[in-house]
């Protein structure tokens, strides 16, 4: 069984070497996997998103089609001499898989790797009734000598170091092993596991795909041992959720295509087999596993979740699964999608632990080769166990940034505290490491941008409507300024609503939609006067842009008004783009003066306070330094060569030295800077280059 | 490798077994194919299953798909897989006719019409890196793979 989530969380920091190696992993992966891609797409003529969208189409239709294509398949199967069972629950199938292997008079089962027999706790059913269950994956025989469960869906033993292999070896088989001859350990598992396959009376294997049209079988693998556990046991056993059902071979060779590119970076895995029946001489069982599946299919907001290929790409770009590893993100199966997944198979339980660990960054929706929108599923988990059970904190947010006045109140006397130890204008709060670790939050200036520009109009024909956005109206007003004399300085005039507050993001993140939807719907009206809103909070655009319409999908009337909202509201960065070239700081014609050089910079970040708090530290501590970091609130100024004699926008000389690092041009009109990023630093300039 | 005929390849796979006996499919001897006919009967041997490994084996593939560099094998029986299973070297040899570009070409071959069949596509020997991703060859099937093309 899975131990507590907070035990798993704990036990994942007391693992110094965790964090490296995945972070050494990570970087690999992602560099053979790209290699991989782009050759496919130059093999194929076709682009890695065609392709993908080419699969999820396909796995979509299954889906509608779900109980007509389970028949087809098990019609097909049933032709080839398969005995095909279905199964609803997890309980259901450990006790169809158990009676067959009771009828073989199995003593010895030998298993393939299959993550949906981790799903239904296969082996620990039938150890219960006395069958000696054996692993035969190097990975997953290794964690079942040292009892412990996978932390990645293809690489399941990724969190262990050779020395632990090691001695978990010499702890099993009662001989020395050195650590650093891993050919040595693999051939032990060749030696130890060769007879076991030809004593069990059943082989137990899991499926990668089933074809609907020909009732075929298929099974990747690099090792081999599927193919001796389902060939060489006079029963086979084949365990498969529904969701692997696909409609005919080109399908199934589609996914082929991409499942191996993107769980190890290979072309192909050694080994592809196609089943189609028993071999001569044996008794073939195919149990079709629903387990939530189903409940899954119906609903639309994570029905797409059940296209997943089980590549574990999704982990392979994941930070916060770098940190902690995979049996900490997630339960049964780890990575993006087992934060969605476990809701359906393991329950809300299960779910709500991990679900907090996801920083938002959308990195595994980029690389999932059926292109489910991970990030925005786990965030409806999130919603669903806020509403079950609401954690303080979440509570706390909702309380602070749900209300102007207390939000106003808070900053204010966080400024008043901090106003002895406040060193310039963006000193952050010290605590003893011991005591905060991570926790060094900004102290507030005294005036929030809303009093520094309290003479811009409230609104008026014509004019662009500011919206600050929450942090940088009260905790960083510098960045709230020098919009507004971005906006001026584009030939436009600014209007500052004085009532607007924050858009709810903080909210909606911590899954209390309800008081999002509230603060969203604040913000729409009182920007719904102006042809352009600009801000300079870039997740608030993402917010608008992308979660309002689903957040106020339930209240009726504001879904529209959400859409007419979203197309109005963007970045600073990007207005300055479209509208430096037409300002007075452009040189015109025949003006000899180089064009003012647009800068940002993200030097005073902000982070978000939820319950990853060490997950940020270490984000914090290494991350940072490699330009990665999770959200965070950049400064913004118009940065300018004095010598050119144009006016300098920026109120600090550190900016200017940014800005000379740039070059003449960088901000040639018509770029526009991606919304959702991950890198920061070196990628924060690039963003005002062309888009690749 | 590409070799020009079925009987240079023979000649090719003696030298390499050296002294070893050459474990053979029932399949590719029931069809009486040109390189196992080439190879003399007391080199040849048929494996069981019953946990013996063939210290060499050679396996006839039904055609080689480019894209993915593997080969495709048919292997209903238990005794023809368990070849590619079991032999310590094995060599895959596939004629250069019937080497293919695409997958989709060799997707008839991948499930039988009716009755029951098995097909694998092969890219290489038997490899594991679960071991802190260290790439080691031989976990459980063949240790070295040979394939050779010939035609």
């Amino acid at each position: 069984m899975i131990r507590p989530f907070r035990a798993r969380y704990e036990a994942a920091f007391e693992n110094d070497h965790l964090a490296t190696a995945l972070l050494d992993f990570q970087r690999a992966w992602r560099v053979s996997r790209d290699a991989q891609i782009e050759d496919l797409e130059t093999e194929l003529g076709e682009t890695f998103q065609d392709l993908r969208h080419r699969l999820a189409e396909a796995k979509r239709r299954v889906r509608a089609e779900l109980e007509a294509t389970t028949l087809r398949f098990t019609e097909a199967a049933r032709a080839r001499g398969t005995i095909v069972h279905r199964a609803s629950s997890a309980q259901e199938a450990v006790a169809l898989v158990g009676g067959i292997c009771e009828d073989a008079g199995a003593g010895i089962v030998v298993k393939g790797k299959s993550m949906l027999s981790e799903e239904i706790f296969l082996n620990e059913a039938l150890a219960s009734s006395g069958i000696t269950v054996v692993e035969t994956d190097l990975g997953e025989w290794i964690l079942q000598l040292g009892g412990e469960r996978p932390s990645h869906i293809v690489m399941p033993a990724i969190h262990l170091r050779r020395q632990e292999v090691a001695a978990i070896f010499e702890r099993t088989l009662g001989r020395r092993f050195d650590p650093d001859d891993i050919p040595t350990m693999v051939r032990a598992a060749r030696v130890e596991l060769r007879d076991l396959f030809f004593r069990a009376a059943v082989g137990v294997t899991g499926a990668n795909f089933l074809v609907a049209d020909t009732g075929t079988v298929g099974i990747v693998c690099n090792e081999g041992n599927n193919r001796m556990a389902s060939a060489i046991p006079t029963t086979n056993i084949v365990v498969a959720g529904v969701d692997k059902l696909v409609p005919d071979m080109a399908t199934a060779l589609l996914q082929i295509r991409v499942l191996a590119r993107s769980a190890t970076a290979q072309t192909a895995t050694t080994y592809t087999n196609f089943i189609s029946g028993p071999r001569p001489g044996q008794v073939q069982h195919l149990v079709l596993i629903d387990n939530g599946r189903s409940a899954m299919a119906g609903d639309p907001g994570f029905a797409d979740a059940l296209a997943c290929i089980r590549c574990g790409a999704c982990a392979d770009v994941c930070p916060p699964y770098q940190v902690v590893g995979g049996q900490v993100f997630g339960h049964v199966y780890s990575g993006a999608i087992g934060l969605v997944n476990t809701l359906f198979h393991h329950g809300l339980d299960a779910a709500s632990g991990p679900q907090g660990l996801c920083v938002s960054c959308g990195a595994c929706a980029t690389v999932c080769p059926v292109e489910i929108p991970l990030a925005d599923q786990i965030l409806r988990v999130r919603r669903r166990v806020f509403e079950a059970a609401p954690t303080r904190v979440d509570r706390l947010v909702g309380w602070l940034f749900g209300s102007p006045q207390r939000f106003a109140a808070a900053t204010r006397l966080a400024a008043a505290l901090g106003a002895p130890v406040r060193k310039d204008r963006f000193s952050r709060l010290r605590f003893p490491r011991r005591h905060a670790g991570w926790r060094r939050p900004p102290i507030p200036p005294w005036r929030p941008a809303r009093s520094q520009l309290r003479d811009l109009p409230e609104g008026g024909s014509g004019t662009v409507g500011l919206f600050l956005q929450c942090i940088s109206d009260r905790v960083a007003p510098s960045i709230a300024v020098a919009s507004a004399q971005l906006i001026e300085a584009a030939g436009f005039r600014s209007a500052l609503p004085r009532s607007q507050h924050c858009c709810g993001l903080p909210s909606f993140d911590s899954g209390d939609w309800d008081t999002a939807a509230a603060m969203a719907r604040r913000t729409i009206e009182q920007f719904e006067q102006f042809d352009q809103v600009v801000t300079p909070g870039t997740s608030c655009v993402v917010a608008a842009q992308h979660h309002f319409v689903e957040l106020l999908e339930e209240h009726p009337g504001w879904a529209e008004r959400a859409r007419a909202f979203a197309a109005r509201i963007r970045t600073i960065e990007d207005f300055a783009i479209e509208h430096l070239d037409r300002s007075p700081l452009h040189p015109g014609p025949g003006d000899r003066r180089r064009p003012p050089v647009l800068s940002s910079h993200q030097r005073h970040r902000i982070r978000r306070p939820r319950r990853t708090a060490r997950v940020r530290r270490w984000s914090r501590d290494r991350h940072a330094r490699r330009g990665r970091s999770v959200l965070r609130i950049r400064r913004l100024h118009i940065v300018a060569r004095p010598r050119d004699g144009v006016r300098s926008l920026g109120e600090e000389a550190r900016c200017r030295r940014a800005g000379r690092r740039s070059r003449p041009g960088d901000a040639e009109p018509g770029m526009r800077a991606p919304h959702r990023r991950r890198a920061g630093g070196p990628a924060e300039r690039r963003a005002l280059r062309p888009h690749r | 490798m590409t070799l020009r005929d079925w009987q240079t390849a023979a000649t090719w796979l003696l030298g390499l077994a050296g002294d070893a006996r050459i474990a053979v499919t029932s399949a590719a001897l029931d069809a009486s194919h040109p390189l196992i006919e080439a190879l003399p009967e007391e080199r040849r041997t048929r494996l069981r299953p019953n946990g013996d490994e063939a210290d060499f084996g050679v396996v006839i593939a039904a055609a080689g798909v480019t894209e993915v560099g593997g080969t495709v094998h048919l292997e209903t029986d238990l005794d023809d897989r368990i070849v590619t299973m079991l032999s310590r070297t094995l060599v895959r040899a596939v004629a250069i006719d019937t080497i293919v570009e695409r997958l989709d070409t060799v997707a008839p071959l991948l499930a039988p019409e009716s009755g029951p069949g098995y097909t694998s596509i092969i890219t290489g020997a038997s490899r594991t890196a679960d071991i802190e991703r260290s790439l080691t060859v031989g976990v459980q099937g063949p240790i070295t793979d040979h394939v050779i093309i010939v035609g």
